[in-house]
């Protein structure tokens, strides 16, 4: 197994590695008038400026803070709450009903009211976060709550557990590694939510720094930062990833 | 126990009444296993939950005597986030570490306390199961049809292990099950059951002069019980009970 994603994990890097030595043959030797990508000279300069004169080291801790505590708040919130939350979704399913009108709004959409309504606020930025997490963990539980092993519900039963104390102590043990698995998902598009609603209301981030590049038109500053950020999801993902093999070692 | 005109009805999904189990009337005694020999899809496991209190029936009468009752799934169901010691004193309060050690002893635990069940055989987590009811001062363990996937020779010990607790602890056991070779292994009382709706069709006192049973499977008493009830299914109601192998 572990031989496996070795071989795995250094065949993705050889391809990554050829792509870099393709980008840099091309672009900085053949095809140096071509536009829409810039030339790797200028891309590494732009890694350094990008600290420099963008003031990436502060607005970098401001994203990766908003996105790190609301995905470690939102994930302990559902954690306590969810005998809670399990009780509502099995005994009282119609006041899940409140939320079908807002199921087909776009989290963009809420991006910009949250805008409008709290310009240039950490907290209001910190909140939205929190709330996508919430929303996103909630509607995980919900689907996954339809899975549950019936075994498990029989058995605790047997042994005089009530309904509440089944709700605690077996169906949320036995969902939440699978919960927790689409935490991998759930990172990957909270940072993609949290720069847009960056980029719009230009609120300290990594996603005001886009739209200052966006406007300089510095193509150079851009994709080193696309790089950055995509290099921080990966490390972000393996860590959730190792947490999640440490904590539900029994899945 | 005693149970008298229990029936089961429910409303399948084009909302037709389908009698599940009709007219039911069995007893079990005390420190005895008691087998229900069904063929699937007979109302088996509804019948062993409605006498594990886990379900309700539509109509009939139970005469209940045992303070506490423990069932066990078709699928065993211990609980893959915790150890062994943890699963067997789930949900107790007050454990007694001399008992504890002595259940997890009797049912062939010892040395596993700390290990995870996940990746383990079926035979293992039944045994957990098993370990939790006795821990649980349990007086009837009702069993339903665990042991289909098991290989054989773990099913050959699991049976033994299970005629020791009943020489050991004086529990009674109900044991559903689709196998001949199984209910007459392990019973002292079966009660054959036809579907269609699930009816008791008769019974058979099982008795062999050793407890536990061992070398019963080679003896003539165990080939001419078998061919009772075969003659019998035979001659009243062929082709239903499907599974005949040990």
């Amino acid at each position: 197994m572990d031989n496996k994603i070795i071989r795995n994990s250094s065949e993705k890097l050889s391809i990554v590695v050829a792509l870099i030595l393709v980008y840099i043959i091309l672009f900085e030797f053949v095809l140096t008038p071509v536009r829409f990508l810039p030339k790797p000279s200028i891309l590494f300069e732009s890694f350094i400026s990008l600290w420099d004169s963008y003031n990436l080291a502060v607005l970098l801790f401001s994203t990766t803070s908003i996105i790190y505590f609301a995905l470690l708040l939102g994930s302990l919130s559902v954690t306590f709450t969810a005998k809670y939350l399990l009780k509502i979704i099995y005994e009282y399913p119609g006041i899940l009903n409140i939320s079908t009108p807002f199921k087909y709004f776009t989290a963009f959409f809420f991006a910009i009211i949250f805008n409008l309504w709290f310009s240039d606020s950490f907290i209001a930025e910190f909140v939205f976060a929190l709330l996508f997490v919430f929303a996103f963990m909630m509607s995980a539980l919900i689907s996954e709550s339809k899975n549950r092993r019936e075994e498990y519900i029989l058995a605790a039963r047997s042994l005089g557990l009530d309904n509440n104390e089944i709700y605690g102590k077996v169906i949320w043990k036995e969902l939440q590694p699978r919960i927790f698995e689409k935490l991998l998902k759930l990172h990957v598009s909270l940072w993609m939510i949290v720069l847009v609603y960056e980029f719009i209301g230009q609120t300290e981030g990594v996603g005001s720094l886009y739209f200052s590049a966006f406007q300089y038109n510095d193509i150079g500053a851009i994709i080193a930062l696309g790089i950055l950020v995509s290099l921080l999801i990966l490390l972000g993902n393996m860590l959730i990833k190792f947490l999640n093999n440490k904590i539900f070692f029994w899945e | 126990m005693n149970i008298e005109n229990l029936s089961k009805d429910y409303f399948d999904s084009t909302g037709h009444i389908v009698h599940l189990l009709e007219d039911i009337n069995l007893n079990i005694n005390e420190g005895e296993l008691t087998s229900i020999l069904a063929p699937t899809g007979a109302g088996k496991s509804s019948l062993l939950k409605i006498i594990s209190r886990l379900e309700n029936p539509t109509s009939g009468k139970i005469e209940d005597n045992s303070k506490k009752k423990i069932f066990i799934p078709d699928e065993p169901s211990s609980f893959p986030w915790l150890n062994v010691k943890e699963n067997i004193l789930f949900n107790l309060s007050n454990n007694n570490d001399t008992e504890l050690k002595a259940v997890i002893s009797l049912v062939g635990l010892e040395g596993y306390e700390d290990h995870y069940p996940n990746n383990k055989s079926l035979g293992f987590r039944f045994r957990i199961s098993l370990a939790r009811a006795i821990m649980n001062n349990a007086d009837l363990i009702v069993i339903d049809e665990s042991f289909t996937k098991i290989r054989d020779e773990v099913k050959k010990r699991i049976y033994l292990l299970l005629r020791r607790v009943i020489a050991e602890k004086k529990i009674s056991f109900l044991f559903g099950t689709s196998n001949i070779s199984e209910a007459i292994l392990l019973s002292d009382k079966i009660f054959l059951m036809d579907k269609n709706p699930g009816r008791i069709l008769d019974s058979f006192e099982i008795n062999y002069e050793d407890q536990l049973r061992t070398g019963f499977i080679d003896s003539q008493e165990y080939t001419e019980y078998r061919e009772r009830i075969k003659t019998y299914l035979t001659k009243t109601n062929p082709n239903k009970i499907i599974n005949v192998s040990l």
